[in-house]
């Protein structure tokens, strides 16, 4: 109340002389005026503090940076395509060049010959693939960088990725054309990716570096790569390459993921391999599985088509199962020794038990027994119906096995034609 | 005042008549009243005069604290967001993992004072009793040691609201067999976990370890500054001579296994694990028969071993795991790494005041009653204040 007159002299005097442009400004029409000019930048500065808080979280404060993310060679090169195949038709320029021409050959200290990956390596650019006319220096380069591949766009990202590994030298190139072009015929329909890599280019990574002892455990070295190449695919279906996807109609989410549908495919309460004491569980959330794997007939893992969430459930156990350590262990030589190294990893940590779908072959591997083939109606190949042998209309035919039969190409190619047909 | 008229009773706006009053009244009650209200009269209109200088004051001082604290603890300059550029078919981005990722801060801001929400967020974890005498006798300085240990965090859990869980070691038969020896520090972790779910870290600390500096909260101590505090890759320290990088690592993931390394690897006598799916998966995986049994010779340092051998070849676990300075929750007397003498990025420095000294390995041919009483006192000196010896001459 006293305090009007005191003020107002004071003010006038210093403002008037110091401040002409903020009497422009209108704020000084009365006397209150430099009293609002200042309570409306404290009010912004108010409003400001509390939205910027808002803002703030998606700002992070990186104390240092750190390399991304990079799979077996550092240098990647962009997909265009999400169907990711190697150029197939280098097969018989690949046959005559063997393993040997493909890596370079360190002598150990213990006298063995190792190939050799070099992880540094750059990718042949175009202008140097014009240049060179050497037919033989353009395969193996294709080989060596088709590994460098990954998928980065965003808007047209896959959500299954089919994985697959064919292998040059004991198939022959009408075989593996087969293999690939029934992949890429399934992904197209669904709109999925395809990963496929030749068997030879993880050859180097193994310790033992023989590929027919060592083919098991380069299936989950390609289903790492296939989850790096495409990081934001949800799951990872790979497809022995000794097995056809036989009905194309069959989309992954409708066909298994479905609650419904994998609630009659799951199998409860069976020991998670021939005769152990270890069940799976009664209450299983089918939401929450991140491994989907089949039994075969014995009751055995079985490992020839099988599916992997990309989240780090999976990655952990495709990464145990690359382990040095669990790779080289001597595993039981009976089945197949990734089927014996997957039953040990679910027998041991129930964590990642209770997050596996154990379930009957007919949804993603039925065996086909080339036997019924023969004897049943124009050698089709269909069993009595029963879960485990192949039949019309299943997903998936698996001719595991036809390596020690031999019969691998010729099984293969009746089958293939079948779908041809359909 | 213009609406008071001129002859009214009211003493309270008439500095003339206040005065007489006052003169009169001297000592009176009404005295007293009157100058309580000419004090907050003049106080109103000096506070009314400078009111611009004021506000002027507060905005500024506002402004100033609100830029330096987001410069230190979140430094706005130096961010660098790295999901901008998810359409462009970039390869220096690794996905979809930080694309929709907002930065979250390793623990919830939730307040010390929410008496309502009883479940704390850090559990300490206070590895006792270990050997518990059943191989041989315990004698009186280990119940001593003992003893101040577990009061020393007690009054740390107390003063930060953390909750204090002490888990005893006693050598049992479960865990005597050498296949299975290391097992019980992963077994209860995993109790642990099912005994407080809803806490958000769990802060393991071995017996023969002294908080030196209790004020510290680990928030403003590790998490807030974790970032910039924690080391995720192996170039800037190595001792164990890993290979520092690997294929498929991915670094944007959250840190979720905050460890330390000593000079002979390491170090699993302090560190934070976070309650989370992953650290359920990692407890779950550490121990493997099959990986057990081919190394179990070599492995002498056991859990310790076990985690070096799964961070060497698996990427899962290395994407999530944080190295933090040994000096920030696990310093070393000198007697540890003692060939290492000189070497400040293992010692305790008094000077620097380090959070946890952490008597590693006392009982191998050390004193360890001898080094506890030493840390004690000086942990009393260090944070002693000048009126404490008003009550404790």
């Amino acid at each position: 109340m006293a305090i009007k007159p005191r003020t107002k002299g004071k003010t006038y005097s210093s403002r008037s002389v110091g401040s002409q442009w903020f009497n422009r400004l209108g704020f000084k029409q009365n006397k209150y005026g430099t009293c609002k000019f200042l309570s409306i930048i404290t009010a912004f500065v108010f409003i400001l503090y509390f939205f910027s808080n808002r803002f703030y979280p998606i700002s992070r404060s990186a104390g240092a940076s750190y390399s991304p993310s990079h799979g077996l060679y550092i240098n990647e090169i962009p997909a265009s395509s999400r169907l990711i195949y190697p150029h197939v038709e280098h097969v018989p320029v690949l046959k005559q060049m063997t393993v040997r021409g493909l890596y370079i050959t360190r002598l150990e200290v213990d006298g063995s010959k190792r190939l050799i990956l070099k992880p540094e390596e750059n990718a042949l650019t175009d202008e140097e693939k014009k240049k060179t006319t050497d037919q033989i220096l353009l395969v193996k380069h294709s080989f060596l960088d088709h590994g460098k591949l990954v998928y980065r766009k965003s808007n047209d990202a896959p959500e299954v990725v089919v994985v697959t590994l064919i292998d040059f030298e004991n198939y022959e190139l009408e075989t593996i054309i087969q293999i690939v072009q029934n992949r890429v015929d399934y992904a197209q329909k669904h709109q999925y990716g395809v990963y496929i890599r030749w068997i030879q280019e993880f050859l180097p990574v193994l310790e033992n570096q023989n590929l027919a002892e060592s083919y098991e455990f380069i299936k989950p070295l390609v289903i790492r790569a296939a989850m790096h190449a495409f990081p934001t695919a949800k799951y990872i279906h790979f497809v022995d390459q000794d097995a056809l996807l036989m009905n194309l109609d069959l989309s992954l989410q409708k066909y298994l993921l479905d609650p419904k549908i994998m609630d009659l495919a799951l199998l409860k309460n069976v020991p998670v391999v021939a005769n152990s004491n270890i069940k799976t569980y009664n209450h299983f959330e089918y939401s929450s599985a991140k491994i989907i794997i089949p039994h075969d007939a014995d009751g055995n893992i079985d490992a020839s088509s099988f599916v992997i969430a990309n989240d780090f459930y999976g990655k952990a156990l495709i990464d145990y199962l690359n382990d040095p350590l669990l790779r080289n262990f001597p595993w039981d030589n009976t089945g197949d020794k990734l089927s014996a190294a997957i039953g040990h990893i679910l027998q041991w940590h129930p964590t990642l038990l209770g997050k596996t779908a154990i379930v009957i072959p007919k949804v993603l591997a039925s065996q086909y027994d080339a036997s019924l083939g023969q004897e049943g109606e124009s050698g089709n190949g269909a069993s009595n119906g029963d879960v485990y042998h192949y039949n019309e209309g299943d997903l998936a035919a698996s001719f595991k096995g036809c390596r020690s039969r031999g019969t691998c190409a010729s099984e293969i190619g009746h089958m293939y034609q079948k779908i041809k047909k359909s | 005042m213009s609406s008071v008229p001129y002859n009214s009773q009211l003493p309270i706006s008439n500095h003339l008549e206040y005065d007489e009053d006052e003169k009169k009244s001297r000592g009176s009650k009404l005295g007293l009243k009157y100058k309580m209200i000419y004090w907050r009269k003049t106080l109103c209109s000096s506070l009314a005069r400078w009111r611009k200088l004021i506000l002027l004051i507060s905005l500024a001082l506002f402004l100033f604290i609100w830029i330096s604290d987001s410069t230190i603890s979140r430094n706005p300059s130096t961010t660098s967001f790295q999901g901008q550029n998810s359409n462009d078919n970039k390869l220096s981005n690794t996905g979809s993992s930080i694309n929709s990722k907002r930065y979250v801060p390793p623990y919830s801001k939730r307040s010390r004072w929410s008496f309502w929400n009883q479940d704390p967020r850090i559990v300490i974890i206070l590895a006792a009793n270990e050997g518990g005498g059943v191989l041989r006798w315990k004698n009186e300085q280990e119940w001593a040691i003992e003893g101040i240990s577990i009061e020393n965090k007690k009054a740390y859990a107390k003063r930060h609201g953390y909750a204090l869980t002490i888990k005893d070691l006693t050598t049992s038969k479960r865990y005597s067999h050498e296949y299975r020896e290391g097992w019980q520090k992963v077994d209860i972790l995993r109790q642990t976990f099912r005994e407080f779910p809803n806490a958000e870290w769990f802060w393991w600390l071995d017996l023969d370890t002294m908080i030196m500096e209790p004020s510290k909260s680990l928030e403003e101590h590790i998490f807030d500054r974790l970032e910039t505090l924690a080391d995720r890759e192996l170039k800037s320290f190595n001792p164990l001579n890993l290979r520092d990088d690997i294929p498929y690592v991915d670094y944007s993931e959250e840190m979720e296994f905050l460890i330390t390394q000593d000079c002979g690897g390491f170090n699993l006598g302090s560190f934070l694990i976070k309650n989370s799916e992953w650290s359920k998966l990692l407890l779950d995986m550490w121990w493997d028969p099959v990986l057990y049994e081919q190394k179990h010779m070599v492995w002498e340092h056991r859990e310790q071993d076990a985690l070096e051998a799964l961070y060497e070849n698996e990427p899962w676990i290395r994407s999530r795991i944080g190295f933090l300075p040994l000096r920030t929750i696990n310093a070393f007397p000198p007697g540890a790494c003692s060939e290492y003498s000189g070497d400040s990025r293992y010692f305790y420095s008094e000077k620097d005041h380090d959070f946890v000294v952490n008597m590693a390995g006392c009982n191998f041919g050390r004193d360890c009653w001898g080094e506890m009483q030493y840390y004690t006192t000086l942990m009393e000196k260090l944070n002693r204040k000048w009126y404490t010896r008003f009550f404790f001459p």
